[in-house]
């Protein structure tokens, strides 16, 4: 009884907004959630609030969202009460909220500058599948493909260490956000590239004669006929300087394309010219075209020659492809030209609406992922157009984005809070294709990403769960693979 | 109060002497080496992860003390009184086994208790020995112990009243207490069979655990016989390779303290000592000193670690001396890297020592927010708390700074970048930067020397050195090079 009335009288005598006087100072909020547009079906964004410099922590936190009381917390995290977070956010769709921020610290209660939530009436696909892994690429320990409803914290691992053993497993890639047609990589022995159509996994062997890896980065068509693959000899390689860390380039690669009902591969010399890189492939929405990232294989592959490795964004008419018109030898478009912007092109991923392309720069190589300055960019397909991400991107690395089916959000792995563990990252892009302040994916517990030691890494949105689990994926891999032509 | 009061107390006595005894005088760096193990935070996330799996009570407990392991005695001391607590909590169930006027039921109890504690001692000496497995026993055995006074309920609905409660006691113990529900179900059975009765509490546990140990196994992802034993009673090692592990770690623990020379005359005052890691440490300590050609004909079998690759099976201790040499060499990269693997390979991935690394070699490279990332980690353990503190930018001494910076002075600053862990890359890229770095030289002209490269070595010296050592004069005496001196 004491206890509620002490609560009770505490609640009562903590300030309204506006009652301490002009707030100026800006809330040590992380994650960094002020001023940001956010999709009505986002879990609740708990943060906490960083030490004073002089170390003092906050004791008690209210936030409040166009004056009405949000959240009450005790020490220096917000939790929101989930169906208090829908219920606010439902109310305010297509709104601008101002909310303030109230904390108590020793010396008595402080307002900090009051921030916007502008509640998009886009929604966010509600899955996100991403790996969890070290930040040391090169060697893996019990890895996860894991799926996040970013509608609330539920978490489920659909490729598991745990179930199918200590192997590497990567890039999990939906067919334009289709939780039905999707496909990711087990590596190792008894592994393969595992195709999900409709939670039935088919093990496939994407190696072909004359090929110089198995499929590496890929996309699927609009149909789901067809993915568009890179195999790539890729070479792990350290720099020297420290803070540098990792440098990840290809000797050798080239595109191909497979047709999986007819378990067959489409090859296109253009896509696979002798002295030439060829990456990063994926289709348009219409089918029409293949993008994908190309450069001049350099003399040397020493630092001079990986700084001078400028991957072009070019494009093929799908159909022009030698297997559906013998004898077709039109040259690939240049679309983004990486001689003359001066950057290199990684990860072209298309609009689901086909109205923009996103795409990775940096200033040489293939691995954005270590280069801190790789920022997002954004092309208007309709022109070709570039428009600038300022908003969403950071001073360090920013990359490896995908769609929302509604192509109005983006999430990317951004490792701008410490330069090393990427986090995913989601940013609205309007009708122009301009981009908001991009913010990071919510968490249950505020310190989350304090204590994690482990890189969210290709984060990619889907419209509704996986219909597989973990163990149907060890089922399928006891399966023999499906050899292609 | 009688002899006859006394003995039994006194005997436990004995016993918990002699246990910390042994611990802290045999395997007191196991304690240090468990201890950096793990990184116990007070952080609402951090303890909401022990949830995730069972025996979260035991596995909380367990790495709560463990992090005091950190301070001299303490591991010994903690454990002696875990296993005491345990031997208390089972003598009081072995006790309500035995009808009341049994004539064994006093000394019969205690000397199981004994046995008990004496093997749970027995099953901790390794080096990834876990504080939960002893809190996991005496959880099980304290839940039979609550459960048995609900004997004492009578009703008419006691027959099935029984075995219900001990059901649900069953479940709460293994989400509380984990391989626990093995004690509680063993003593329960014992109970029946010591009264004559027939255990129909423990029969109905055991349906309960084979009908759920199937889906309760595929829930935590983990096979069923892990999932029974989780989170391991132990493990039985063998005392004399455990005798050989705690020297290696001694020497580790030393050497990662600081204190070379008492590494130095360990190696050198004990030949039996000498094994490929205690060489590898005895170099990284004798190399702090600039003596490492001088002490290299010492080496019983030398290993620089100049020839290591590390990868997925590289042994714990090797990629933790590896993380040592780069450091010492002053490659913050590849120091990095290693750390990082060794971290990400250890037993819970969130070693506090690999930590504490992680930010020194951020602080060296001058990458203040993912030093912050680690410190900030360590700044939530009340153990690291001042270290962290003490190594924040802005709040460092002087001489951390100093250090630092002498370390910065280290560094590669020539930009390359290299496909491998080649060490003679990594020290020739080290000393093109900084000719002044004697350690690294130390290190690629002897790694010259083992590998019996007398061209290497003459090319090496000359454009690196000239460096005045016996060894190195010896070396250039057999390759026909005369120095100065001669």
């Amino acid at each position: 009884m004491a206890c509620v009335l002490a609560v009770a009288v505490a609640n009562a005598c903590s300030p309204a907004p506006g009652s301490l006087g002009a707030a100026e100072e800006q809330a040590p909020m992380y994650p960094d959630y002020t001023d940001i547009t956010i999709p009505a079906n986002i879990a609740p964004l708990n943060f906490l609030l960083r030490d004073t410099d002089g170390g003092e922590r906050a004791k008690r936190i209210r936030v409040y969202a166009d004056g009405g009381k949000l959240a009450s917390a005790r020490g220096n995290g917000v939790q929101f009460g989930e169906r208090t977070w829908k219920k606010v956010l439902e109310k305010n769709v297509g709104r601008e909220m101002e909310v303030a921020v109230l904390a108590k610290y020793k010396g008595g209660w402080k307002e900090f500058r009051h921030f916007s939530w502008t509640v998009s009436a886009d929604r966010v696909d509600p899955y996100l599948t991403y790996r969890l892994i070290e930040p040391d690429y090169e060697v893996f320990n019990e890895i996860v493909l894991q799926q996040r409803c970013v509608e609330n914290f539920e978490t489920d691992n659909f490729s598991d260490y745990k179930v199918i053993g200590n192997k590497c497993m990567n890039c999990h890639c939906y067919s334009w956000q289709n939780p039905d047609t999707s496909m990711f990589y087990v590596r190792g022995e008894g592994g393969g590239a595992m195709l999900n159509t409709g939670g039935k996994l088919r093990k496939l062997a994407l190696k072909g004669e004359g090929m110089i890896s198995g499929s590496v980065y890929f996309g699927f068509s609009p149909s789901g006929r067809y993915i568009v693959f890179s195999t790539n000899h890729i070479i792990p390689s350290y720099h020297s300087s420290a803070g540098k860390r990792m440098e990840v380039y290809d000797d050798a690669s080239d595109v191909y394309v497979a047709d999986l009902e007819e378990n067959k591969f489409i090859r296109d010399n253009r896509l696979a010219a002798p002295d030439v890189l060829e990456t990063f492939p994926c289709f348009s929405p219409d089918g029409k075209y293949v993008y994908y990232c190309t450069a001049d294989k350099p003399d040397t592959l020493d630092l001079a020659g990986i700084e001078g490795l400028k991957y072009s964004l070019c494009r093929l008419p799908f159909g022009s492809l030698a297997d559906f018109a013998a004898g077709a030898a039109e040259a690939a478009d240049t679309v983004y030209n990486a001689r003359i912007e001066g950057h290199s092109v990684c990860h072209p991923r298309i609009s689901p609406d086909g109205s923009f392309l996103c795409f990775s720069i940096a200033d040489f190589g293939t691995f954005p992922l270590w280069h801190s300055e790789s920022d997002l960019l954004m092309m208007n397909l309709s022109d070709f157009s570039l428009i600038p991400m300022t908003a969403a991107n950071s001073p360090k690395s920013d990359t490896y984005h995908s769609w929302s089916s509604n192509s109005r959000w983006l999430v990317f792995a951004s490792k701008r809070d410490d330069g090393v563990y990427g986090k995913p990252y989601f940013t609205h892009v309007d009708a122009d294709g301009n981009c908001s302040k991009a913010f990071v994916l919510p968490q249950k517990h505020p310190d989350f990403y304090d204590n994690f030691l482990r890189s969210y890494n290709a984060p990619e949105l889907g419209t509704g769960p996986l219909p597989f689990s973990a163990f149907d994926l060890k089922e399928a891999l006891n399966s023999a693979p499906e050899k292609f032509e | 109060m009688t002899l006859k009061k006394l003995i039994r107390p006194l005997l436990l006595g004995v016993w918990a002497v002699t246990c910390f005894c042994l611990f802290q005088g045999k395997f007191k760096f196991h304690f240090y080496f468990i201890e950096q193990n793990q990184l116990f935070l007070f952080s609402g996330d951090y303890l909401s992860e022990f949830f995730r799996n069972p025996a979260w009570l035991s596995r909380m407990a367990g790495g709560f003390f463990q992090q005091f392991y950190h301070y001299p005695c303490a591991g010994a001391a903690i454990l002696t009184l875990s296993l005491l607590l345990m031997g208390h909590v089972c003598m009081a169930a072995f006790t309500e086994l035995f009808p009341e006027r049994s004539r064994v039921r006093g000394w019969l109890p205690f000397a199981l208790a004994i046995i008990c504690m004496t093997v749970e001692a027995r099953l901790y000496i390794y080096e990834n020995a876990q504080l939960s497995a002893i809190f996991s026993i005496s959880g099980g055995v304290a839940v039979w112990l609550a459960c048995d006074r609900a004997r004492d309920i009578k009703t008419k609905a006691s027959a099935w009243l029984h075995p219900a409660i001990f059901l649900a006691a069953l479940c709460a113990c293994f989400w509380l207490f984990g391989f626990g529900i093995l004690s509680m179900l063993l003593i329960e059975l014992l109970y029946g069979l010591f009264n004559r009765k027939f255990p129909c509490s423990a029969m109905a546990g055991i349906a309960l655990i084979a009908c759920a140990a199937v889906p309760v196994s595929t829930r935590y992802r983990m096979s069923v016989k892990d999932t029974l034993l989780y989170p391991g009673p132990g493990k039985w090692i063998k005392y004399e390779p455990a005798l050989k592990v705690e020297n290696m770690l001694k020497f580790y623990q030393l050497y990662c303290r600081g204190d070379y020379k008492p590494v130095i005359s360990l190696y050198e005052g004990n030949p039996d000592s000498r094994i490929q890691e205690t060489s590898f440490i005895y170099a990284l300590s004798v190399s702090q000193y600039g003596m490492l050609p001088d002490k290299l004909q010492k080496m019983k079998q030398p290993q620089l670690g100049t020839t290591i690759h590390i990868g997925g099976n590289t042994p714990m201790m090797v990629s933790r001396l590896m993380v040592e040499l780069y450091w010492l060499i002053g490659d913050m990269t590849y120091a990095e890297r290693v750390c990082m693997h060794t971290n990400n390979f250890s037993l819970v991935k969130r070693s506090a020592y690999l930590i504490q690394k992680l930010a020194e070699i951020n602080l060296v490279s001058e990458d203040w927010d993912a030093a912050e990332k680690y410190l900030r980690m360590l700044r939530k353990s009340p153990v690291y708390r001042s270290w962290a503190r003490a190594h924040t930018p802005g709040q460092m001494s002087a001489e951390t700074e100093k250090f630092l910076a002498a370390k910065r002075r280290m560094l590669n600053t020539a930009g390359t970048v290299r496909t491998g862990d080649n060490c003679r890359t990594i020290l020739t890229g080290l000393l093109d930067s900084n000719r002044g770095n004697v350690i690294a030289l130390d290190y690629l002209l002897c790694s010259d020397i083992i590998a019996g490269d007398k061209d290497s070595f003459v090319q090496d010296w000359r454009k690196y050195g000239p460096r005045d050592k016996a060894l190195y004069g010896q070396m250039l005496e057999a390759a026909g090079i005369k120095t100065k001196k001669q």
